[in-house]
Protein backbone atom coordinates (compact mmCIF):
# COMPACT_ATOMS: atom_id res chain seq x y z
CA UNK A 1 0.00 0.00 0.00
CA UNK A 2 1.04 3.45 -0.76
CA UNK A 3 0.33 6.50 1.11
CA UNK A 4 1.22 10.16 0.55
CA UNK A 5 4.44 9.23 2.63
CA UNK A 6 5.74 6.39 0.42
CA UNK A 7 5.17 7.31 -3.17
CA UNK A 8 8.59 7.66 -4.32
CA UNK A 9 8.64 4.29 -6.72
CA UNK A 10 5.39 4.45 -8.73
CA UNK A 11 5.38 6.63 -11.85
CA UNK A 12 3.28 7.49 -14.65
CA UNK A 13 4.05 9.40 -17.91
CA UNK A 14 3.35 13.02 -17.63
CA UNK A 15 0.59 12.78 -20.45
CA UNK A 16 -1.64 10.10 -18.63
CA UNK A 17 -2.80 12.06 -15.65
CA UNK A 18 -5.82 14.43 -15.33
CA UNK A 19 -5.90 16.74 -12.75
CA UNK A 20 -8.28 17.19 -10.29
CA UNK A 21 -9.27 19.58 -7.40
CA UNK A 22 -8.47 17.91 -3.89
CA UNK A 23 -11.99 20.38 -3.14
CA UNK A 24 -14.28 17.59 -5.15
CA UNK A 25 -12.76 14.63 -3.23
CA UNK A 26 -14.87 13.20 -0.44
CA UNK A 27 -12.91 11.21 2.47
CA UNK A 28 -13.90 7.44 1.27
CA UNK A 29 -12.90 4.76 0.06
CA UNK A 30 -11.79 5.41 -3.13
CA UNK A 31 -11.31 3.14 -6.38
CA UNK A 32 -8.60 4.74 -8.22
CA UNK A 33 -5.15 5.71 -7.67
CA UNK A 34 -4.15 9.29 -6.81
CA UNK A 35 -0.96 11.06 -7.71
CA UNK A 36 1.35 14.02 -7.18
CA UNK A 37 3.11 16.32 -9.26
CA UNK A 38 5.60 18.25 -7.30
CA UNK A 39 6.67 20.23 -10.52
CA UNK A 40 4.53 20.50 -13.79
CA UNK A 41 7.75 19.19 -15.83
CA UNK A 42 8.07 16.10 -13.33
CA UNK A 43 6.29 12.51 -13.71
CA UNK A 44 3.11 12.53 -11.48
CA UNK A 45 4.19 10.19 -8.29
CA UNK A 46 1.96 7.79 -6.31
CA UNK A 47 0.10 10.09 -3.46
CA UNK A 48 -3.04 7.77 -2.61
CA UNK A 49 -3.30 3.53 -3.82
CA UNK A 50 -6.76 2.98 -4.41
CA UNK A 51 -6.98 0.40 -2.20
CA UNK A 52 -6.16 2.68 1.04
CA UNK A 53 -8.77 4.70 2.32
CA UNK A 54 -8.65 8.31 1.67
CA UNK A 55 -9.30 10.09 5.66
CA UNK A 56 -10.94 13.02 6.30
CA UNK A 57 -7.37 14.08 8.08
CA UNK A 58 -5.37 13.75 4.17
CA UNK A 59 -7.91 16.04 3.17
CA UNK A 60 -7.07 18.63 5.98
CA UNK A 61 -3.76 17.69 5.46
CA UNK A 62 -3.24 18.46 1.70
CA UNK A 63 -5.84 21.79 2.45
CA UNK A 64 -3.05 23.28 4.97
CA UNK A 65 -0.03 22.48 2.56
CA UNK A 66 -2.06 24.21 -0.04
CA UNK A 67 -2.40 21.38 -2.32
CA UNK A 68 -4.80 22.24 -4.45
CA UNK A 69 -4.84 19.86 -7.36
CA UNK A 70 -3.91 16.32 -7.93
CA UNK A 71 -3.47 13.90 -10.30
CA UNK A 72 -5.69 10.87 -12.04
CA UNK A 73 -4.82 8.42 -14.55
CA UNK A 74 -6.45 8.90 -17.87
CA UNK A 75 -8.14 5.38 -17.41
CA UNK A 76 -9.24 5.86 -13.90
CA UNK A 77 -11.13 9.74 -14.58
CA UNK A 78 -14.35 7.96 -15.27
CA UNK A 79 -13.92 6.25 -11.82
CA UNK A 80 -13.18 9.66 -10.45
CA UNK A 81 -16.12 11.82 -11.97
CA UNK A 82 -18.42 8.50 -10.56
CA UNK A 83 -16.83 9.24 -6.91
CA UNK A 84 -17.83 13.31 -6.88
CA UNK A 85 -21.39 12.04 -8.26
CA UNK A 86 -22.34 9.32 -6.40
CA UNK A 87 -21.69 12.10 -3.47
CA UNK A 88 -23.91 14.10 -5.01
CA UNK A 89 -26.56 11.75 -5.29
CA UNK A 90 -25.69 10.91 -1.72
CA UNK A 91 -25.98 14.26 -0.74
CA UNK A 92 -29.83 15.81 -0.33
CA UNK A 93 -29.16 18.34 1.35
CA UNK A 94 -27.17 19.94 -1.36
CA UNK A 95 -28.95 23.13 -3.47
CA UNK A 96 -30.20 22.64 -6.66
CA UNK A 97 -27.58 25.52 -7.62
CA UNK A 98 -24.96 24.20 -6.08
CA UNK A 99 -25.08 20.27 -7.25
CA UNK A 100 -24.77 22.04 -10.77
CA UNK A 101 -21.57 23.94 -9.36
CA UNK A 102 -19.87 21.09 -8.39
CA UNK A 103 -21.01 18.90 -11.44
CA UNK A 104 -19.71 22.04 -13.88
CA UNK A 105 -16.20 22.05 -11.18
CA UNK A 106 -15.53 18.10 -11.97
CA UNK A 107 -15.44 18.55 -15.57
CA UNK A 108 -13.32 21.68 -15.73
CA UNK A 109 -10.23 20.25 -15.77
CA UNK A 110 -10.79 17.19 -18.48
CA UNK A 111 -12.48 20.56 -20.72
CA UNK A 112 -9.08 22.40 -20.51
CA UNK A 113 -6.47 19.38 -21.11
CA UNK A 114 -8.69 18.12 -23.87
CA UNK A 115 -9.53 21.34 -25.87
CA UNK A 116 -5.86 22.24 -25.47
CA UNK A 117 -5.08 18.50 -27.17
CA UNK A 118 -4.08 18.10 -30.41
CA UNK A 119 -6.58 15.13 -31.07
CA UNK A 120 -10.83 15.49 -30.76
CA UNK A 121 -10.62 12.09 -29.36
CA UNK A 122 -10.88 13.15 -25.72
CA UNK A 123 -12.85 16.44 -26.09
CA UNK A 124 -15.68 14.51 -28.19
CA UNK A 125 -15.31 11.74 -24.99
CA UNK A 126 -15.55 14.75 -22.80
CA UNK A 127 -18.30 16.04 -24.27
CA UNK A 128 -20.59 12.77 -24.39
CA UNK A 129 -20.07 12.97 -20.69
CA UNK A 130 -20.85 16.60 -19.81
CA UNK A 131 -23.74 16.86 -21.90
CA UNK A 132 -25.20 13.79 -20.20
CA UNK A 133 -24.58 15.03 -16.79
CA UNK A 134 -25.33 18.59 -17.43
CA UNK A 135 -28.72 17.68 -18.96
CA UNK A 136 -29.71 14.99 -16.20
CA UNK A 137 -28.65 18.43 -13.50
CA UNK A 138 -30.47 20.88 -15.09
CA UNK A 139 -34.20 18.83 -15.88
CA UNK A 140 -33.88 16.39 -12.41
CA UNK A 141 -33.35 19.59 -10.33
CA UNK A 142 -35.90 21.64 -12.19
CA UNK A 143 -33.25 24.24 -11.63
CA UNK A 144 -34.60 28.04 -12.11
CA UNK A 145 -31.84 30.17 -14.29
CA UNK A 146 -32.52 33.30 -12.92
CA UNK A 147 -31.05 31.90 -9.58
CA UNK A 148 -28.29 29.59 -11.11
CA UNK A 149 -27.21 33.05 -13.02
CA UNK A 150 -26.15 34.89 -10.21
CA UNK A 151 -23.75 32.30 -8.98
CA UNK A 152 -22.28 31.09 -12.63
CA UNK A 153 -18.80 32.35 -12.90
CA UNK A 154 -18.83 34.72 -15.68
CA UNK A 155 -14.89 35.17 -15.92
CA UNK A 156 -13.23 34.53 -20.23
CA UNK A 157 -11.89 31.47 -19.98
CA UNK A 158 -12.81 28.80 -22.22
CA UNK A 159 -14.18 26.33 -20.27
CA UNK A 160 -16.61 29.19 -18.32
CA UNK A 161 -17.61 30.23 -21.51
CA UNK A 162 -18.69 27.14 -23.19
CA UNK A 163 -19.76 25.63 -19.94
CA UNK A 164 -22.18 28.89 -19.50
CA UNK A 165 -23.45 28.62 -23.40
CA UNK A 166 -23.87 25.11 -22.57
CA UNK A 167 -26.38 25.80 -19.52
CA UNK A 168 -28.09 28.85 -21.19
CA UNK A 169 -28.61 26.91 -24.21
CA UNK A 170 -29.99 24.01 -22.48
CA UNK A 171 -32.23 26.22 -20.35
CA UNK A 172 -33.19 27.68 -23.35
CA UNK A 173 -34.06 25.18 -24.93
CA UNK A 174 -36.32 23.50 -22.27
CA UNK A 175 -38.11 26.86 -22.22
CA UNK A 176 -38.94 26.89 -25.81
CA UNK A 177 -40.59 23.47 -25.56
CA UNK A 178 -37.63 20.91 -25.88
CA UNK A 179 -38.59 18.21 -23.35
CA UNK A 180 -36.32 15.08 -24.76
CA UNK A 181 -33.98 14.16 -22.64
CA UNK A 182 -31.55 13.07 -25.43
CA UNK A 183 -32.42 16.05 -27.70
CA UNK A 184 -31.20 18.62 -24.51
CA UNK A 185 -28.16 16.52 -24.47
CA UNK A 186 -27.64 17.16 -28.18
CA UNK A 187 -28.20 20.83 -27.78
CA UNK A 188 -25.42 20.85 -24.98
CA UNK A 189 -23.03 18.58 -26.81
CA UNK A 190 -23.68 21.09 -29.81
CA UNK A 191 -23.19 24.41 -27.06
CA UNK A 192 -19.99 22.84 -25.57
CA UNK A 193 -18.57 22.25 -29.21
CA UNK A 194 -19.62 25.80 -30.86
CA UNK A 195 -16.03 27.11 -30.36
CA UNK A 196 -13.99 24.32 -30.63
CA UNK A 197 -12.83 25.82 -33.84
CA UNK A 198 -10.73 28.47 -32.44
CA UNK A 199 -8.01 25.45 -31.06
CA UNK A 200 -6.89 26.75 -34.54
CA UNK A 201 -6.83 30.43 -33.81
CA UNK A 202 -3.93 31.79 -32.32
CA UNK A 203 -3.66 32.51 -28.53
CA UNK A 204 -2.38 35.84 -28.88
CA UNK A 205 -5.35 37.22 -31.31
CA UNK A 206 -8.26 35.50 -29.40
CA UNK A 207 -6.53 37.32 -26.00
CA UNK A 208 -5.87 40.61 -27.71
CA UNK A 209 -7.60 43.26 -25.72
CA UNK A 210 -7.63 46.32 -28.57
CA UNK A 211 -9.18 46.62 -31.94
CA UNK A 212 -8.44 43.91 -34.39
CA UNK A 213 -7.09 44.15 -37.64
CA UNK A 214 -9.16 42.78 -40.41
CA UNK A 215 -6.71 40.01 -41.01
CA UNK A 216 -6.64 39.01 -37.34
CA UNK A 217 -11.07 39.41 -37.47
CA UNK A 218 -10.91 37.18 -40.65
CA UNK A 219 -8.93 34.57 -38.08
CA UNK A 220 -11.08 34.64 -36.08
CA UNK A 221 -14.10 34.43 -38.25
CA UNK A 222 -12.96 31.19 -39.74
CA UNK A 223 -13.65 29.13 -36.21
CA UNK A 224 -17.07 28.19 -37.07
CA UNK A 225 -15.94 26.93 -40.68
CA UNK A 226 -13.07 25.36 -39.08
CA UNK A 227 -14.85 23.67 -36.10
CA UNK A 228 -17.88 22.23 -39.21
CA UNK A 229 -14.89 20.65 -41.01
CA UNK A 230 -13.35 19.18 -37.96
CA UNK A 231 -16.34 17.60 -37.04
CA UNK A 232 -18.68 16.72 -39.89
CA UNK A 233 -16.69 13.51 -40.79
CA UNK A 234 -16.80 11.87 -37.14
CA UNK A 235 -18.70 9.31 -36.13
CA UNK A 236 -20.32 10.37 -33.55
CA UNK A 237 -21.57 13.77 -35.42
CA UNK A 238 -25.20 14.55 -35.64
CA UNK A 239 -26.91 17.00 -37.88
CA UNK A 240 -28.12 19.53 -35.48
CA UNK A 241 -25.50 20.00 -33.08
CA UNK A 242 -23.29 20.40 -35.98
CA UNK A 243 -25.30 23.33 -37.03
CA UNK A 244 -24.84 24.83 -33.73
CA UNK A 245 -20.98 25.05 -34.46
CA UNK A 246 -21.28 25.97 -38.01
CA UNK A 247 -24.50 28.34 -37.51
CA UNK A 248 -23.98 29.92 -33.91
CA UNK A 249 -22.50 33.36 -36.08
CA UNK A 250 -25.39 34.05 -38.66
CA UNK A 251 -27.77 36.62 -38.45
CA UNK A 252 -31.48 36.76 -38.57
CA UNK A 253 -30.99 39.57 -41.38
CA UNK A 254 -28.56 37.26 -43.43
CA UNK A 255 -25.61 39.50 -42.44
CA UNK A 256 -23.87 36.84 -40.13
CA UNK A 257 -21.08 34.75 -41.39
CA UNK A 258 -19.41 31.95 -42.53
CA UNK A 259 -22.06 31.72 -45.02
CA UNK A 260 -24.19 34.47 -44.08
CA UNK A 261 -27.67 32.91 -44.60
CA UNK A 262 -31.17 34.60 -43.55
CA UNK A 263 -32.83 33.32 -40.37
CA UNK A 264 -35.26 31.19 -42.32
CA UNK A 265 -31.85 28.73 -43.64
CA UNK A 266 -30.55 29.40 -39.59
CA UNK A 267 -31.12 25.65 -37.51
CA UNK A 268 -33.35 26.52 -34.89
CA UNK A 269 -30.83 24.99 -32.13
CA UNK A 270 -28.25 27.38 -33.94
CA UNK A 271 -30.83 30.62 -33.02
CA UNK A 272 -30.29 29.18 -29.42
CA UNK A 273 -26.78 28.69 -29.59
CA UNK A 274 -26.22 32.56 -30.92
CA UNK A 275 -28.45 34.08 -28.16
CA UNK A 276 -26.18 32.01 -25.23
CA UNK A 277 -23.12 32.94 -26.85
CA UNK A 278 -23.82 36.66 -27.08
CA UNK A 279 -25.63 36.89 -23.85
CA UNK A 280 -22.75 34.86 -22.09
CA UNK A 281 -19.94 37.42 -24.06
CA UNK A 282 -21.89 40.28 -22.57
CA UNK A 283 -22.36 38.99 -19.52
CA UNK A 284 -18.79 37.79 -18.88
CA UNK A 285 -15.58 39.80 -17.63
CA UNK A 286 -13.19 40.79 -20.63
CA UNK A 287 -9.81 42.51 -20.35
CA UNK A 288 -11.39 45.24 -22.37
CA UNK A 289 -14.75 45.87 -20.57
CA UNK A 290 -16.62 45.63 -17.61
CA UNK A 291 -19.84 42.67 -17.74
CA UNK A 292 -22.50 44.00 -18.52
CA UNK A 293 -25.38 43.67 -15.79
CA UNK A 294 -28.16 40.88 -17.04
CA UNK A 295 -31.01 43.21 -17.30
CA UNK A 296 -28.43 45.34 -19.61
CA UNK A 297 -27.56 42.08 -21.69
CA UNK A 298 -31.23 41.30 -22.03
CA UNK A 299 -32.20 44.96 -23.28
CA UNK A 300 -29.30 44.29 -25.81
CA UNK A 301 -30.65 41.24 -27.27
CA UNK A 302 -34.67 42.57 -27.19
CA UNK A 303 -33.20 45.37 -29.30
CA UNK A 304 -31.05 43.18 -31.72
CA UNK A 305 -33.69 40.72 -32.16
CA UNK A 306 -34.50 40.78 -36.08
CA UNK A 307 -31.33 41.90 -36.91
CA UNK A 308 -29.45 39.77 -34.76
CA UNK A 309 -31.50 36.98 -33.26
CA UNK A 310 -34.72 35.33 -33.88
CA UNK A 311 -36.77 37.21 -31.67
CA UNK A 312 -38.91 34.15 -30.61
CA UNK A 313 -35.94 32.82 -28.86
CA UNK A 314 -34.68 36.26 -27.66
CA UNK A 315 -38.58 36.54 -26.10
CA UNK A 316 -38.34 32.75 -24.52
CA UNK A 317 -34.87 34.13 -23.31
CA UNK A 318 -35.73 37.03 -21.73
CA UNK A 319 -38.76 35.41 -20.11
CA UNK A 320 -36.90 32.52 -18.96
CA UNK A 321 -34.14 35.27 -17.35
CA UNK A 322 -36.33 37.45 -15.88
CA UNK A 323 -38.82 34.84 -14.09
CA UNK B 1 -14.54 39.28 -73.79
CA UNK B 2 -17.93 36.95 -73.82
CA UNK B 3 -17.09 34.18 -76.09
CA UNK B 4 -19.61 32.60 -78.41
CA UNK B 5 -18.93 29.36 -77.65
CA UNK B 6 -19.66 29.65 -73.95
CA UNK B 7 -22.67 31.39 -75.36
CA UNK B 8 -23.80 28.67 -76.71
CA UNK B 9 -22.83 25.86 -74.22
CA UNK B 10 -24.51 27.99 -71.73
CA UNK B 11 -27.72 28.09 -73.08
CA UNK B 12 -27.58 24.01 -74.22
CA UNK B 13 -26.15 23.07 -70.31
CA UNK B 14 -29.43 25.35 -69.25
CA UNK B 15 -32.12 23.41 -71.31
CA UNK B 16 -30.27 19.99 -70.07
CA UNK B 17 -29.67 20.79 -66.82
CA UNK B 18 -32.40 23.40 -65.44
CA UNK B 19 -30.33 25.84 -64.01
CA UNK B 20 -31.28 27.68 -60.81
CA UNK B 21 -28.81 30.44 -60.30
CA UNK B 22 -29.90 33.53 -60.06
CA UNK B 23 -27.05 36.13 -60.52
CA UNK B 24 -27.44 39.53 -58.90
CA UNK B 25 -28.97 42.09 -61.17
CA UNK B 26 -24.94 43.93 -61.08
CA UNK B 27 -23.31 40.98 -61.94
CA UNK B 28 -24.73 41.56 -66.05
CA UNK B 29 -21.31 41.52 -67.03
CA UNK B 30 -20.46 38.24 -65.16
CA UNK B 31 -18.95 36.24 -68.50
CA UNK B 32 -17.01 39.11 -69.23
CA UNK B 33 -14.79 39.60 -66.04
CA UNK B 34 -11.23 38.47 -67.03
CA UNK B 35 -8.01 39.10 -64.96
CA UNK B 36 -6.52 38.14 -61.90
CA UNK B 37 -7.51 38.41 -58.41
CA UNK B 38 -6.14 39.73 -55.05
CA UNK B 39 -7.10 38.31 -51.96
CA UNK B 40 -8.66 40.27 -49.00
CA UNK B 41 -8.18 40.23 -45.34
CA UNK B 42 -7.06 36.81 -44.06
CA UNK B 43 -6.53 35.40 -47.18
CA UNK B 44 -4.44 32.27 -46.35
CA UNK B 45 -4.26 30.93 -50.38
CA UNK B 46 -1.43 29.89 -51.28
CA UNK B 47 -1.63 30.87 -55.48
CA UNK B 48 -2.78 33.26 -57.75
CA UNK B 49 -6.14 33.31 -58.83
CA UNK B 50 -7.48 33.88 -62.30
CA UNK B 51 -10.96 35.23 -63.11
CA UNK B 52 -12.41 32.43 -65.41
CA UNK B 53 -15.82 33.07 -66.35
CA UNK B 54 -17.73 29.76 -67.89
CA UNK B 55 -20.65 27.76 -67.57
CA UNK B 56 -19.64 24.12 -66.17
CA UNK B 57 -21.67 20.81 -64.80
CA UNK B 58 -21.52 20.24 -61.00
CA UNK B 59 -22.41 16.30 -60.02
CA UNK B 60 -23.04 14.61 -56.65
CA UNK B 61 -25.04 12.38 -54.81
CA UNK B 62 -24.20 11.39 -51.19
CA UNK B 63 -21.47 13.72 -50.10
CA UNK B 64 -21.17 13.50 -46.45
CA UNK B 65 -22.99 10.46 -44.24
CA UNK B 66 -24.95 12.62 -42.20
CA UNK B 67 -26.20 14.95 -45.22
CA UNK B 68 -28.82 13.02 -47.09
CA UNK B 69 -28.04 14.48 -51.15
CA UNK B 70 -30.46 13.77 -54.07
CA UNK B 71 -28.09 12.23 -56.89
CA UNK B 72 -28.22 15.43 -59.72
CA UNK B 73 -26.13 17.40 -61.98
CA UNK B 74 -26.33 20.77 -61.71
CA UNK B 75 -25.61 23.89 -64.19
CA UNK B 76 -23.02 26.10 -62.54
CA UNK B 77 -21.15 29.49 -62.97
CA UNK B 78 -17.30 29.27 -62.80
CA UNK B 79 -15.73 32.08 -61.22
CA UNK B 80 -11.90 31.83 -61.15
CA UNK B 81 -9.34 28.92 -60.43
CA UNK B 82 -5.75 28.52 -59.02
CA UNK B 83 -3.49 25.51 -59.57
CA UNK B 84 -5.06 24.57 -56.34
CA UNK B 85 -8.62 24.73 -56.53
CA UNK B 86 -11.81 26.50 -57.36
CA UNK B 87 -14.56 29.00 -56.86
CA UNK B 88 -17.74 28.98 -58.80
CA UNK B 89 -21.63 29.88 -58.68
CA UNK B 90 -24.62 27.34 -57.26
CA UNK B 91 -27.99 27.71 -56.73
CA UNK B 92 -27.67 25.70 -53.21
CA UNK B 93 -25.78 26.13 -50.23
CA UNK B 94 -22.91 23.18 -50.20
CA UNK B 95 -20.59 22.48 -47.15
CA UNK B 96 -17.00 22.36 -46.20
CA UNK B 97 -15.67 18.75 -46.99
CA UNK B 98 -18.46 17.76 -49.30
CA UNK B 99 -17.12 15.73 -52.58
CA UNK B 100 -18.40 16.12 -55.61
CA UNK B 101 -17.52 15.71 -59.79
CA UNK B 102 -16.66 19.07 -61.76
CA UNK B 103 -16.86 18.87 -65.85
CA UNK B 104 -15.38 21.56 -67.15
CA UNK B 105 -16.30 23.01 -70.34
CA UNK B 106 -13.66 21.10 -72.89
CA UNK B 107 -13.01 24.35 -74.89
CA UNK B 108 -10.95 26.36 -72.17
CA UNK B 109 -7.53 25.92 -70.92
CA UNK B 110 -8.35 25.00 -67.20
CA UNK B 111 -8.34 21.48 -65.96
CA UNK B 112 -8.64 19.82 -62.28
CA UNK B 113 -5.09 17.50 -62.13
CA UNK B 114 -4.86 17.75 -66.15
CA UNK B 115 -8.49 16.50 -67.10
CA UNK B 116 -11.83 18.04 -67.97
CA UNK B 117 -13.22 16.84 -65.01
CA UNK B 118 -12.44 15.38 -61.46
CA UNK B 119 -13.45 15.48 -58.13
CA UNK B 120 -13.22 19.14 -55.56
CA UNK B 121 -13.65 19.30 -52.31
CA UNK B 122 -16.08 22.34 -50.86
CA UNK B 123 -13.48 24.45 -48.60
CA UNK B 124 -16.19 27.63 -47.82
CA UNK B 125 -19.33 28.43 -49.09
CA UNK B 126 -20.78 31.84 -49.35
CA UNK B 127 -24.71 33.21 -49.70
CA UNK B 128 -24.95 36.01 -51.99
CA UNK B 129 -28.41 35.96 -52.49
CA UNK B 130 -31.51 33.62 -52.55
CA UNK B 131 -29.96 31.21 -54.67
CA UNK B 132 -26.62 32.42 -55.25
CA UNK B 133 -23.93 30.82 -53.65
CA UNK B 134 -20.08 31.55 -53.95
CA UNK B 135 -18.30 28.17 -53.86
CA UNK B 136 -14.46 27.67 -52.82
CA UNK B 137 -13.02 24.18 -53.81
CA UNK B 138 -9.60 22.67 -53.34
CA UNK B 139 -9.24 20.21 -56.31
CA UNK B 140 -8.28 16.56 -54.78
CA UNK B 141 -6.35 13.53 -56.64
CA UNK B 142 -8.17 10.46 -57.74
Amino acid sequence: MATDEQNASVELAPDSVLPVAVSSLRASQLNFDLYVRPEICEPPKLYREKSFPLEAADLKRLRERGVETLFVANSDYAAYRTHVLDGLADDSSLEPTERYNIVREVYREAFDTAFQGESLDPMLQFTGEFSKDLADTICENDIVMSDLHSLMEHDSGTYTHCANVSTYSLALAKAMGLADLAQLQAVATGAILHDIGKRAVQLSTLNKPGRLSPEQRAEIERHPLIGFRDLVLREEASWAPLMMVYQHHERIDGKGYPVGVPGKEIHDWAKICSVADVFHALTSERPYRTPMLAEEALQFLEKQADAMFDPETVRCWTMTLRN
Amino acid sequence: MLDNDFEELARNLAKKFDCKIKLPESWADYFQVTGTLTGGPGDRRQFTRVQFRAPAVLEYSQTIPILPRARGQYLVYLKDYSRAGIALIHHEQLYPREQMRLMIPPNKDVAINGCRDGLIEVARCTRIQDCCFQIGASFIEG
